[in-house]
């Protein structure tokens, strides 16, 4: 495995029930650098999200073959600390989920349950928290207000903050800005911009333009296969395979 | 109802627009050309004037592509191929128009120069015109056919028009040193034209490089000069 690579996914084959949801895939995953998974509703995007930091397991007719290691560890051993995983690989998900508590215990939720407890030092978790996410100007005044009485924009901001503020090494972000306005989506992207210095950033996004702009990395899937992946500028300018060639210039009908 | 088969129907009619626009300027430069022959061999004056007059309405042509293009790029936001087509088109509008102002030289070149010193000269400029005619074809049905191949034989033919350029300079070379003042003006004039229709094919040639990116998505250098091959090695 080359040195910078965060994942390494082989031959993985993910099943609800009957149905198998994901296909042999095979990918790495660099550290630093911010990777789109694009490709028609339903391929499997959030799907092969999810096995990267074991959400499916929630889900209990999901089957797994193949091995998916992070920094050489295969994450689906059974000595496996799951929360752990989850500390170190967050998630930002497609529809805001803010715990019902204020502002800022949900930027502090994860931070506690990690045993930190002095007032000072949550303080200014919560403030660069809210700052990275572009959200700290809109809530100071009102930190101790609910997470829940946030517009939805501000929501999701207030969940990327809420990862951010666990310091994980990678974030796994389905459609963050899906729901944001334009001003706000271009605060999030030069957010995973800066971000991507420090963690390893995955993003599912619908946005053709966006996976341009921001990622370093695309990846195509269709029904449940990884059809290409490369570098985005190759991918945007001279797709090798047709059928990423159809789907990102809009011909796939 | 709503035909959902292609979802990028409407942007496909504007691409296929963008491309007969081309289409009719190279169309427009042929013409210019194609009146240029008429001008010289029947030294028509008030044909070349024309010419000179109908160099507006290519401008006009060239622009509107440019716009046609600008207006693609930002409402449409295209990619891959669609870009490359869109970027190849605008650069390819503008080595026509290039093509179609040396066309302007030559019908000055008319309009200067009496029956007699026109016919001296015809034979070797009409054949240079031929040549060139045959390349820009050429280079348009390469387009419409997205065929690298096809383009890169414009490529090809090119280099006779660099050798119909070189050989004929040598003989009025010559005469612009030996001969009456008059004699001497005129070889030199027609020797720039010659430069010129040498230069056309070299845009023609830029033409078919465009085309050869279109389809590859690779920038291509098809001709490189003696003199380039010469000095630099073949690191590139
Ligand atoms: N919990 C589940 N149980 C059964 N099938 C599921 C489940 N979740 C997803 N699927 C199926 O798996 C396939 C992939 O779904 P997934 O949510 O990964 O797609 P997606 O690429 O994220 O789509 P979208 O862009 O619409 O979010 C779909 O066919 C979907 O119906
Ligand atoms: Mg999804």
């Amino acid at each position: 495995m080359a040195e910078n690579n965060k994942f390494k996914v082989e031959n993985l084959d993910l099943f609800y029930g009957d149905f198998q949801a994901l296909k042999s895939i095979t990918m790495d995953i660099e550290a630093n650098k911010v990777t789109a998974f694009i490709g028609p509703s339903g391929c499997g995007k959030s799907t092969f999200l999810r096995t990267l930091n074991r959400m499916n397991d929630l889900i209990d007719t999901v089957r797994i073959d193949g091995t998916i290691q992070l920094d050489h560890q295969d994450i689906y051993k059974k000595d496996v600390d799951v929360t752990d995983l989850r500390r170190r690989v967050g998630m930002v998900f497609q529809k805001p989920n803010p715990f019902p508590m204020s502002i800022y215990d949900n930027v502090v939720y994860g931070p506690r349950a990690q045993g930190i407890k002095d007032k000072k030092v949550l303080d200014e978790i919560v403030e660069s928290s809210l700052r990275a996410a572009a959200l700290w100007d809109e809530v100071k005044d009102k930190l101790h207000k609910s997470g829940l009485a946030l517009s939805g924009g501000q929501q999701q901001r207030l969940c990327i903050a809420r990862t951010i503020a666990m310091k994980p090494e990678i974030i796994l972000m389905d459609e963050p800005t899906s729901a944001l306005d334009p001003i706000a989506t271009l605060k999030v992207e030069q957010l995973m911009e800066e971000l991507k210095k420090e963690y390893t950033i995955v993003i599912v996004t619908h946005s053709m333009q966006q996976a341009a702009r921001i990622s370093d990395v695309t990846a195509f899937f269709l029904m449940g296969e990884l059809i290409e992946m490369g570098d985005t500028n190759e991918i945007f300018s001279n797709p090798k395979k047709q059928q990423t060639e159809d789907y990102i210039t809009g011909r796939f009908g | 109802m709503v035909d959902f088969s292609n979802p990028r129907a409407s942007f496909d009619q504007d691409l296929e627009q963008l491309s007969n626009m081309l289409q009719e300027l190279s169309n427009e430069a042929i013409d210019a050309y194609q009146q240029i022959k008429i001008a010289l061999q029947e030294n028509k004056k008030d044909v070349a004037l024309e010419v000179v007059r109908h160099d507006d309405v290519i401008n006009e042509l060239t622009e509107e592509i440019n716009d046609m293009a600008i207006l693609l790029i930002a409402r449409q936001t295209p990619v891959a191929s669609d870009l490359r087509r869109i970027i190849a088109t605008l650069r390819m509008s503008s080595h026509l128009e290039r093509v179609a102002d040396y066309a302007v030289n030559l019908a000055e070149y008319i309009l200067l120069n009496v029956e007699k010193d026109l016919e001296t000269y015809a034979a070797i400029i009409i054949d240079m015109i031929d040549h060139l005619l045959k390349m820009i074809e050429k280079v348009m049905e390469s387009f419409h056919k997205q065929d690298a191949k096809l383009a890169r034989q414009v490529a090809e033919m090119d280099r006779v028009l660099d050798t119909m350029y070189t050989k004929n300079l040598n003989d009025l070379f010559e005469i612009t040193r030996s001969e009456t003042t008059h004699t001497a003006v005129l070889a030199t004039q027609t020797i720039l034209i010659l430069k010129y229709m040498e230069r056309a094919g070299d845009h023609v040639t830029n033409i078919a490089e465009e085309v050869a990116f279109l389809v590859k998505g690779k920038t291509y250098e098809f001709n490189k000069s003696s003199v380039k091959m010469r000095y630099l090695n073949d690191t590139e």
